[in-house]
Formats: structure tokens, sequence, C-alpha cells
């Protein structure tokens, strides 16, 4: 569905629900504020409830992402103090209407005392000290084919990635150059689209710089968004010499050309488990394990290799004692998506992340 | 740490027993929750890789060696242990019972004593047996309940320390994985139809319990007592058990694996119930 026009939401909220409120339009062109971007109008409403009945202006939002709420929010608060101070001094109380408000979007209005209401049955509507009414937990009606649907999984994830291992970046062309040297593949336009919506996120800011503004945000979003690397095939297996194995394999996917990581926690973290398996990524394992001396079995392997073409397994891998290994943001993820046992050891990585130790 | 009546008892009965020589054997349910301990405590790389939490029990199987049952003296010794303690027998005289006071309440910590058929002609000549119940000749006032699958319960026992912290060490021994298979078999094929004992499915996930906690080791162990013991009818009969009741996926003891992981919020990876049926085929083969 095609995000919906500012004014298709206008023509929408006169038949705006909220039970056991009544609402209605007064008008769809209120002067609010004037200067040198002209004059600047929004609708207003009148909300009522029992014998009582106050006076709302809307501003409306195509989409409340964080950076749209903040924004509107501060909008409000400039149209209301100008109302109050205009010659008319009309009290009018500040309300977003928007196709979709996410609990945390109507807990942001709460925190800012504006109510807000949206086209698929959620909202807040305030009046300090005589009105209060909450209601979440309807779903959106209106996803939008947003740019890129999900910009912390798969591919498009890669440029969110990057900002763990430089949190600023001159230009979109610095972040796509980040991107490619540390292994990804993506376009400048790809680039351009997840920045967009990580700004509307408020998880980075595009001012002179591109600066990460919130890594905390970001980590939690690619962890919420994770996805392990889908294997097509894998192998289980016993080498009864397993270093001469692992040397092999090095050897091999140098020869080859092959795309492999070995992805171990105890590079990063400590692992509270005795003699984990080897579990390697590759994107052949007959390329992989080509002269390698095994026996395959699932019972007590001492290797597990997994074949996939999935780019986020190899992003930002590191080189170390003639082995390439999962970044460690990789393998947070990983471990985070997993047991107890592996997101206790999870939790040991995520202040080194957030201050870029790795 | 929580106070746990049974291992308080476990660890009295054992020290006593100590000063005498006497080998304990714990199997059932604690034994499963002294083997989990163990496991998680020295990380040792297992079957399967998330182990289960082991389940809550009020009492001690004690496995009575074949030295002991057929030594009226040294199973009086374990008579006069528990009277000691004050246990009191309920079912005269393989089950004991002390009611110990545990956060304002009495708590009864039951103990039962088993023992195996001794294995030669010379050791059956020493016991008396009178179903259930088997005694070594002349002992009074104890015995264990006969357990004729306990087959291989003496081979490659596996010694674990209960003392606490700064005392000297107390050991027991727990059965190999191997002979908790078989038992748990012939306990899970008796309790099939039980609906007061949840249809035996507690067994059934004791069963995936013990083999996803077996090490590479262990499991050699399990490869070479299979072997030895191929022959002999109990074993021949837990293949038996084991090929009926886990042939597939669809089987019962499957069906009540999934029906107790699901009763306790255990998630099993799907590839662990294929891998417990190979597995049991392997060890346990219906011939």
């Amino acid at each position: 569905m095609r995000r919906l026009t500012e004014q298709q939401i206008r023509d929408s909220i006169k038949n705006l629900e909220f039970q056991p409120l009544k609402i209605t339009v007064e008008g769809q062109e209120l002067k609010v504020a004037s200067g040198s971007g002209g004059a600047k109008v929004a609708v207003s409403l009148n909300i009522g409830w029992k014998n009582n009945s106050e006076k709302f202006v809307a501003e409306i939002l195509r989409q409340a992402t964080p950076k749209q709420i903040e924004t509107g929010i501060l909008r409000l608060e400039k149209y209301t103090k100008a109302m109050r101070s205009g010659r008319a001094k009309m009290r009018f109380y500040p309300l977003v209407v928007a196709p979709y408000l996410s609990e945390d979007a109507l807990q942001r209005l709460l925190e800012a005392e504006i109510s807000g209401i949206d086209l698929s049955g959620n909202g807040v509507v305030i009046v300090p000290d005589k009105l209060f009414v909450y209601r979440a937990g309807a779903k959106n009606k209106f996803l939008s084919s947003a740019p890129i649907k999900n910009v912390f999984r798969g591919t498009s994830s890669l440029c969110a990635r990057v900002f763990f291992s430089k949190p600023e970046y001159k230009n979109v062309g610095e972040v796509l150059e980040e991107v490619t040297m540390r292994g990804g593949r993506t376009t400048f336009s790809t680039v351009s689209k997840v920045l967009k919506t990580l700004e509307e996120e408020l998880i980075i800011g595009k001012g002179e710089k591109i600066r990460l503004l919130d890594a905390k945000k970001l980590l939690a979003e690619l962890q919420e968004n994770y996805r392990r690397p889908d294997a097509r095939r894998s192998l289980r297996a016993k080498c009864g010499d397993l270093p001469l194995a692992l040397k092999r394999v090095s050897e091999n996917a140098e020869a080859k050309n092959v795309l492999y990581v070995r992805d171990d926690p105890a590079k990063y973290a400590v692992m509270p488990s005795g003699a984990p398996i080897v579990k390697i990524y590759a994107q052949s394992i007959d390329g992989l394990f080509d002269g390698v001396d095994f026996t395959e079995t699932t019972r007590f392997p001492n290797i597990e290799l997994l074949e996939t073409d999935d780019s986020t397994a190899y992003f930002d891998r590191r080189k170390s004692a003639g082995f390439y290994w999962s970044s460690p943001l990789q393998t947070y993820l990983g471990l985070a998506s997993e047991g107890k046992r592996e997101q206790e050891t999870a939790n040991g990585m995520v202040e080194g992340l957030l201050d870029f130790k790795y | 740490m929580t106070f746990d009546p049974l291992r308080e008892q476990l660890r009295l009965l054992a020290a006593e027993l100590q000063k005498d020589d006497i080998k304990l054997i714990l199997g059932g349910g604690y034994g499963l929750v002294l083997r989990t301990e163990y496991v998680r405590r020295t990380q040792a790389a297992t079957r399967f890789e998330e182990i289960p939490e082991a389940r809550s029990t009020n009492d001690l199987d004690l496995f009575l060696s074949a030295e002991i049952i057929t030594s009226a003296e040294k199973i009086e010794k374990i008579r006069d242990a528990l009277e000691t303690l004050k246990f009191e027998p309920v079912a005269p005289f393989f089950q004991f019972q002390l009611n110990v006071a545990c956060e304002g309440r009495d708590l009864p910590v039951k103990i039962d004593l088993l023992a195996a058929l001794p294995e030669t002609e010379a050791g059956r000549n020493l016991v008396k047996i009178n179903k259930p119940r088997i005694r070594p000749k002349k002992a009074k006032n104890i015995h264990g309940y006969l357990t004729e699958e306990a087959v291989t319960l003496e081979e490659n026992l596996q010694p674990i320390d209960i003392s606490e912290e700064g005392e000297s060490p107390l050991e027991i021994y727990l059965p190999h994985p191997f002979s908790y298979l078989v038992m748990k078999l012939f306990a899970l094929r008796d309790r099939l139809e039980d609906e007061e004992k949840d249809f035996g499915a507690y067994h059934a996930f004791d069963i995936y319990r013990i083999v996803g906690m077996m090490t590479e080791n262990e499991w050699n162990q399990a490869i070479d007592l299979r072997s030895s013991y191929r022959a002999a009818p109990k074993i021949k009969e837990a293949g038996k058990i084991a090929g009926e009741l886990f042939a597939n996926l669809e089987s019962i003891g499957v069906l009540r694996v999934r029906q107790h992981a699901r009763a306790t919020r255990f998630s099993i990876p799907p590839e662990n119930l294929a891998a417990l049926i190979e597995d049991l085929r392997e060890l346990l083969p219906d011939i």
C-alpha cells in the first residue's frame, strides 16, 4: 500500500473514531503560524465527552517516525503558544494525527503531554486535570511500501552495521566506501535510502557529517531484526586431525577463492562451554573441504559447515592466525538470538560494541 | 543456596556408610539431578547442546551392589545407618521415610533400596528371592526391590563428590548412561498406561535427557557395553522396548517425550528427536 497523502489523511479525519469521545472537525484550515515560510494551516477539532468539550489543533503526520514525532511536537508547541498569545487568545490543545501511532510514539506523546490519534484505532487524548484516554494495540492498517522494507535485516543492514566500526562519515559516498571495504556489496542509492530511514528513526543525524546518535537503539534494532544466515546445505563431521583439517580449509579457501568465516564467540567473549565444535560458514562446502579427511556424523562432531551466500555472514570478517572469523557484531547478533547461556555471553559484548572497542 | 533435604539426607547416609567402606549407587530422578549438575559444572561436550533442567523428586533410589546384596553383614550396616538417621520403613523393608523440617513444613524424604540379580551362580546362591524382594540369606529387616533389568548396573560407574565446600570428599556413584537407559525403558513401558503416573511421560523425557547428556567417552563405553551384554535377556528385552516405543517420530515413546517437554515448556530441537531414535536403535538394537 502506498503511503497516504496529507490530503487523504485530512479527508479521513472527519471519520475519526475514538470512543467514548466524540470528534468533530471544526475547520480544515486553521491558520496557526506565519513567518518566512508563509502561513501554516492546521486542522482544528472539537473533542467532546459527557457534557464537556475542548478544542484541539491537529498536526498531520504522513508517517509517525520518531523524527516526525519530535518535529510534530515542536511545531505543536509553537502553534499553541502562538495562538494563546495572539490577538484572539484562543486555547487549543495539541494533537497529532497519523495513519498509525506505535506504542513508542504514544508514550513519547504522553511524555510531552500532547494528544495523538491514528487512523488505525490507537491514541492518547490528554486534557490536563480533566481527561485522559489511552488506547493501544490496534494493528497498523496503513503499512506503507517504504523505500526499503527493513533496513536492519539482510544486505540493507550492512549500511547500518558500519556505524559500529566507525560512528562518523563525511557523506553518503564515504558510508558506501566503508561498506564496500568491509566486504559488502551495495549501491549509492541503497545506502542513501537506508541512511534516510536511520535518520527518521533518530539513530543517525545528517548535519555537516553523518553521525551515529543512538548506538543502543541501533544495536537493539539489529538484534530484533536479526535472522541467522540461511544455510542451503550443512555438514557435521568428525575430523581425526582437526588442526590439519583447518589448515587445509584455509588453503582451499585461498586457492579456490571461497568466501568463509569461522564463527567462534570465544574470539570475542568468554563462553561458558566445554569443547564447542568448530562452526564455519562458507560459500561452498565442497570447495572448502576438498581433500580434507573427515567422517560425516551428527554424533559428537568436531566441525560443522554451513553453506550460504548470505552476505551478512561474511561482512566485516576479521583475519587472525591465518583464518577468517565472523565480525564481532555478527557474533554478538548470533549469540543474542540463541538460548539463555548464549544471551548471557552476548551481554558481555554490549559494552565493547557500544564503545567501538572491536 | 536453598536447603535441599534430599541432598542433606544423602550426604548423611553416605557419610555413615563411608565409615564401613560401603559404596552408594544412586539412580532414579535424583541421580539425574546430580548428573545434570555434574555435566553443567564440568562443561562437558554432550550429545545435545541444550540440557533440560532436572525434574524435582522426593525420593532417593539407592542400588545395592552385588557385594552388598550377597552379604548380610554389609546390608545390615545400611539398615543400621538408616535407623541411626531415624528413617522408618514404609514398605517393609525396602522403602524408608523420614520427615524433614524445611521452611516450616515437614517434607518426606523417601529412600528406595533396589538391587540387581547377582550375575553369577555363586552370587545367586547367597541371596533369597521372594519377588519383588531380594536379600542376602540370613539378613534381617532389610532387603532390596529386585530390579532384574539392572544388568549392567556396576559397569563404568560414575563417581560424584557430594561433599560441601571445606569438607573431606564424600563420593557416591551414578549408573552409566547405558544402564540408566535400560532401566528407564522398562520404567516407561510399565507406566505407559498409568494415568496417575502421567502415562510415563517423565520416564520418556528422562530417556531423552540421558541420551542428551552423554559425552563422547560415555557413548563409546555404551557401545562396548552393548557388545558385551548383547546376549543378556534383559538387554534384548530393552532393545525390543526401544524398538517398539521409539521406532519413529510418531511412536508412543517419542510422543511421551514431546508431551513432557510441552508440559515443562522445554523446546526440543526437531533434529534431536530423530537423533534420539537413531541413538537408541544403535545402542539397543531390536534383535
